[in-house]
């Protein structure tokens, strides 16, 4: 008994701690600034409104007192950048599945030479720091003509998620039971037929967590997005939110464009969170 | 074999990786890439009309003013204009930014940055541009000097205000019963600032740029306090004058009092922009070296406790604060002439009186609106402008003169603003200063490193 | 370990086409399992020189050379960068930093992680729901979390301060000097626990119960039993854990960015902010690509190092087990 309680106040703790973050800056979001600026703060808004997100998303609002107030001035930045950001995540989970699924499957089921060599050396690229290598890859980018476009970003995003996808996908390919392409290949199927018709259908789930982690991991990449997105057409989300969060702004307004750019991977991560439970990575 | 296909691949591989690779690599970061210097030649004439694009960056301030007048100028002068607004860092992103060549026409800059923009011709000057004997005349001789490097005018002003002037909460002197009694120097500031906390009128009197911005925030409040105070900073080609034997180091031993006795907001070194603003609009605190702009955000009763309440406090002998000037820059991206007229009109669209309307349009907006003074007294003192600025101080008779007082022959960083590394000396500056208020380092080891940094970073580049 | 993650699916009950026949071989089975692997790895192959060894290689060139951000021109300087670098109380200051920092990532993460597994192995009203709960900071993005931890620390106007307020406390700064790093590693391990969470979740759940059972009877502790029972289970998992949030740590860098950027004072520069600053604030490139060797180097060598160490005694073992 005794334990039963101190395990629901453990559960209760966890819960706290978890989601108590992000309702706070949902409950700043749902704050005039005026009561957000008064000297006491408030734990919870006393005159709730919807009016931040409204002017964020381009209409006009009342403020806490009925004045009028006309849409935020970074509103077309935020929207943009979470079009751009979208756009940007959605390439990078399909190029990255297209590229790391058969890399993963290779070097989990076939046997082949080199296949510890590869694995390690793709997962030893992850720990290359994005900051380190952005000069050269500027230097690059603007020789090709890619900075500044979602093309490059795709890509820059891509060096980091392949990696990622290749390590995970490896883990989940290794716990596919031995005989699976065995009993395909007896059956008549081409090595690529196996893995195509077989080992893929076999792990949809597996990989649908894939692509949810490439599509997070996208959303989430802050350096390469600084770097070279800021300031062109092709900005994503999280530069236009640090131009926001940086300058003279108003933290309401700042909240709620925070909580707009969580929506896309909470739902993303709410959906398929029981399949990212099965990620594993026990696969080196 | 497969040994024989490793290799093969690994050959074919590096072979992709050069060809991928060495042509931009020479191009855009290899050796010896400096900017051709931009052609000189005979006033341009303004474009007539039509065509040209555009590539124009700024930072985030009122992007929607900004964008409804990039659309004015399109529409007038059938230009496209490229608006993109840079995040965060600004000047290090836009360094990066014209270091790799990107063509942009006209960008935002403060105007520590430009001297090395010129040295390293990233930038075009003024001196073709049709209306620059015109501009200079109006400008103030302050603004003009500061946007004046080697004898060349290199960009129109975006703004010009004082960094630094002190403002005062009437409502907490008041409380400590101080109320016009101002003080006329730092050091009667800071007897003030420990009075008003005896008294028990605030807890938290005194709201300095403590703030760590690169090339903004502390050092700045370090430059402009040590200017104020006839502490010699940096001579001539920003030859450091100052040593542990400075009379700076006292002057940082007073800022870690002021931090120790708790007499600044909690977290002030790690306050951003907005923090300093809402912090000082959240009332309580009785003086605050402000951003003059920032009077209509607290004159506000939706987004202020303190509206009402907040004056400019009057120069006596002393001033507060030092000259902050930014610019519209010209990129130098080899464009033609006709380009650079576009961006020549552009520039004079936002930074001096409008070609057709012949009109101060932008910077009369942009005093009007924001109060952000312009580098021209004709926007400053105009009778449109008093009207505006009558609904965002309080008594302001009184008051108006005290704020203008600021800008009539202000003090200025010329000597470390006219070098090319003195963003780079700033901002090792912000991150060193911090720790002499904290009590990290002691004042005297803080001087002792910014001088050093000041002579390493001569050596360097040369002054 | 891996194949406990799900139920073999019933691989032949898949539709597979018979092949009827066909006089000539796929070219995927003609050739050799290694050629035919080399094939499906090409694309990431391509990828990895093009834009991964090739910014590497440029830095590499950039360490060992000294450029004028101003003129471009460009010389060689040997390891004078490293030289300068390594000479920098600075740079040794940034290295304790990244080391203080990776430390408490690390140990919050996963005290955070292995604690909510073993909660969600137990069963409560609930459970489901914070099952599912706990993977809403995860799947946030770091600058985001930076922006809401900001929301909770700021002194002004933070949730810390808010509450303190209601119980007449004075605002504690969390972002000061000698609070600024465990703030930091707090937020971070807010953000990367859940992903251990499950990661070992999945682990304990194939323990049987039965194991548990049978030490109660013995008479055995709850430590003796998470020693002797629930360890060897999630040994690996927990190492392999350990050196991705070590990894991710060592190179945190939005999350710096937005909630102290590198302050008070580089109270907070750990060598990430540092190559930063160096490289895009004051434009040393060389040092700042000098930085960035170093870095890379100890974070494969500790990764390696680790690695070895943590997997090689009774990972036969667990293979057999998968086996």
């Amino acid at each position: 008994m005794r334990r039963k309680v101190l395990i629901h106040i453990l559960a209760l703790i966890a819960l706290i701690w978890t989601v108590v973050p992000i309702v706070w800056i949902v409950l700043i979001s749902l704050m005039y600034h005026h009561e957000f600026a008064s000297a006491d703060i408030h734990l919870f808004p006393h005159q709730p409104t919807l009016a931040n997100y409204v002017r964020l998303l381009g209409g006009a609002a009342p403020d806490w007192n009925g004045t009028a107030q006309g849409p935020n001035a970074y509103g077309p930045l935020i929207r943009e950048g979470l079009l751009n950001s979208a756009q940007v995540a959605v390439w990078v989970t399909v190029l990255s599945m297209i590229v790391a699924v058969p890399a993963a499957y290779a070097l989990s089921r076939v046997q082949m030479r080199f296949r510890q060599a590869g694995l390690l050396t793709i997962v030893a690229t992850r720990s290359i720091p994005p900051v380190a290598t952005t000069i050269p890859f500027f230097a690059l980018y603007q020789g090709l003509g890619l900075s500044g476009t979602k093309t490059g970003l795709v890509i820059a995003h891509m060096t980091i998620t392949v990696p990622l996808l290749v390590w995970i996908g490896t883990s989940f390919f290794g716990g596919l039971p031995p005989g699976l392409e065995r009993m395909a290949r007896v059956d008549g199927c081409s090595r690529w037929r196996a893995f195509a018709r077989v080992v893929v259908p076999a792990s949809r789930h597996s990989m649908t967590a894939m692509a949810v982690i490439a599509f997070i991991t996208s959303w989430d990449e802050f350096t390469f997005a600084l770097i070279f997105n800021t300031g062109t057409p092709a900005q994503t989300f999280p530069p236009a939110l640090s131009s926001m969060f940086f300058q003279v702004s108003v933290p309401t307004d700042v909240a709620s464009a925070t909580v707009l750019g969580l929506i896309p991977p909470l739902l993303v991560a709410g959906l398929f969170q029981r399949y990212i439970r099965k990620v594993n990575l026990v696969g080196l | 074999m497969v040994g024989t296909s490793r290799r093969r691949f690994l050959k074919a591989g590096g072979l992709a990786a050069l060809a991928f690779g060495a042509t931009p690599l020479l191009q855009a970061c290899g050796g010896g890439d400096a900017r051709p210097v931009p052609a000189a030649g005979p006033p341009l004439a303004p474009p007539s009309t039509g065509g040209g694009d555009l590539a124009m960056r700024i930072w985030g301030a009122y992007p929607d003013f900004v964008t409804s007048e990039v659309a004015a100028f399109e529409k007038t002068y059938g230009a496209r204009v490229d608006l993109g607004v840079i995040a965060g860092d600004y000047p290090s992103l836009m360094t990066n930014l014209l270091r790799q060549g990107t063509p942009l026409d006209m960008v935002y800059s403060l105007w520590h940055m430009p001297q090395a923009y010129a040295e390293a011709n990233w930038i075009h000057d003024f001196e073709r541009f049709w209306a620059k004997d015109a501009a200079t005349e109006e400008m103030l001789p302050a603004v003009r000097d500061a946007l004046t490097i080697n004898g060349k005018l290199i960009g129109l002003p975006y703004f010009a205000f004082v960094n630094g002037a002190l403002f005062a909460n009437t409502d907490v002197l008041r409380k400590a019963d101080l109320e016009g009694q101002y003080p006329k120097t730092y050091e009667e500031l800071y007897a003030q600032v420990r009075l008003i906390k005896r008294r028990g009128a605030s807890d938290t009197p005194y709201l300095p740029s403590f703030w760590s911005a690169p090339g903004f925030g502390i050092p700045f409040g370090f430059i402009q306090e040590a200017l104020n105070r006839n502490i010699p900073l940096f001579g001539p080609g920003g030859r450091p004058l100052f040593d542990e034997q400075s009379e700076v180091v006292d002057m940082l031993g007073q800022w870690r009092s002021l931090y120790r006795e708790g007499l600044v907001p909690p977290g002030v070194l790690t306050f951003q922009e907005s923090d300093w603003t809402e912090a000082f609009a959240k009332g309580g605190i009785a003086y605050s070296p402000q951003l003059q702009y920032d009077i209509k955000t607290f004159s506000d009763p939706q987004t202020s406790q303190v509206a009402g309440k907040i004056v400019p406090v009057p120069q006596q002998g002393q001033k507060w604060g030092m000259l902050h000037v930014g610019a519209y820059l010209i990129g130098n991206h080899g464009q033609d002439d006709a380009t650079l007229a576009q961006a020549y009109g552009l520039a004079q669209h936002f930074g001096y009186r409008d070609q057709r309307t012949g009109r101060f349009d932008v910077p009369d907006a942009w005093a009007g609106n924001y109060y952000l003074t312009q580098g021209y007294s004709a926007v400053n003192n105009s009778p449109a402008l008093a009207e505006s600025v009558a609904r965002w101080l309080p008594d302001p008779e009184t008051n108006w003169p005290v704020l203008k007082d600021y800008l009539t022959d202000p003090q200025v960083a010329t000597d470390l603003f006219h070098t090319t590394w003195g963003s780079v000396w700033m901002t090792y500056a912000s991150r060193e200063l911090p720790k002499a208020v904290n009590g990290d380092e002691s004042p005297a080891a803080v001087v002792k490193k910014l001088r050093k940094k000041a002579e390493s970073l001569i050596d360097e580049y040369g002054n | 370990m891996s194949t406990v993650t799900k139920p073999a699916p019933p691989g032949p009950a898949y539709p597979v086409e018979r092949s009827t026949g066909r006089p000539r071989t796929p070219f995927s089975s003609r050739i050799s399992p290694t050629r035919f692997g080399l094939l499906l790895v090409a694309p990431v192959a391509v990828l990895l020189v093009a834009i991964v060894i090739y910014p590497v290689a440029y830095s590499l060139y950039l360490s060992l050379s000294h450029t004028n951000p101003f003129t471009g021109v460009r010389r060689f300087a040997g390891v004078d960068n490293f030289q300068q670098v390594l000479s920098d109380p600075d740079f040794w200051h940034s290295t304790w930093l990244t080391v203080y920092y990776v430390v408490c990532v690390t140990v919050l993460a996963s005290a955070v992680a292995l604690g909510t597994a073993l909660l969600l192995r137990e069963r409560f009203v609930g459970r489901p729901v914070l099952m599912a709960l706990i993977v809403l900071p995860w799947s946030l993005s770091t600058y985001a979390a930076g922006v809401v931890w900001r929301y909770i620390f700021s002194p002004q106007y933070g949730l810390l301060a808010a509450i303190a307020q209601q119980l007449g406390l004075p605002p504690l700064d969390l972002l000061s000097k000698n609070t600024a790093i465990p703030a930091l590693a707090l937020v971070h391990a807010w953000q990367f626990a859940p992903l251990g969470a499950y990661f070992l979740l999945a682990s304990l759940q194939v323990i049987p119960d039965d194991l548990y059972k049978l030490a109660k009877v013995d008479g055995m502790g709850i430590l003796r039993r998470f020693r002797t029972i629930t360890r060897p289970y999630i040994r690996l998992p927990f190492a392999i854990y350990v050196v991705l949030v070590g990894g991710q740590a060592a190179m945190a860098f939005d999350l710096i960015y937005f909630l102290t950027s590198g302050g008070p004072g580089g109270a907070s520069q750990t060598l990430t902010y540092a190559i930063y600053q160096e490289t895009f604030q004051d434009l040393s490139f060389g040092p700042g690509a000098a930085m960035s060797w170093i870095l890379l180097i100890v974070v494969t060598v500790l990764t390696a190092g680790y690695y070895v160490a943590a997997m090689k005694p009774g990972s036969g073992q667990d293979k057999a087990a998968e086996a």
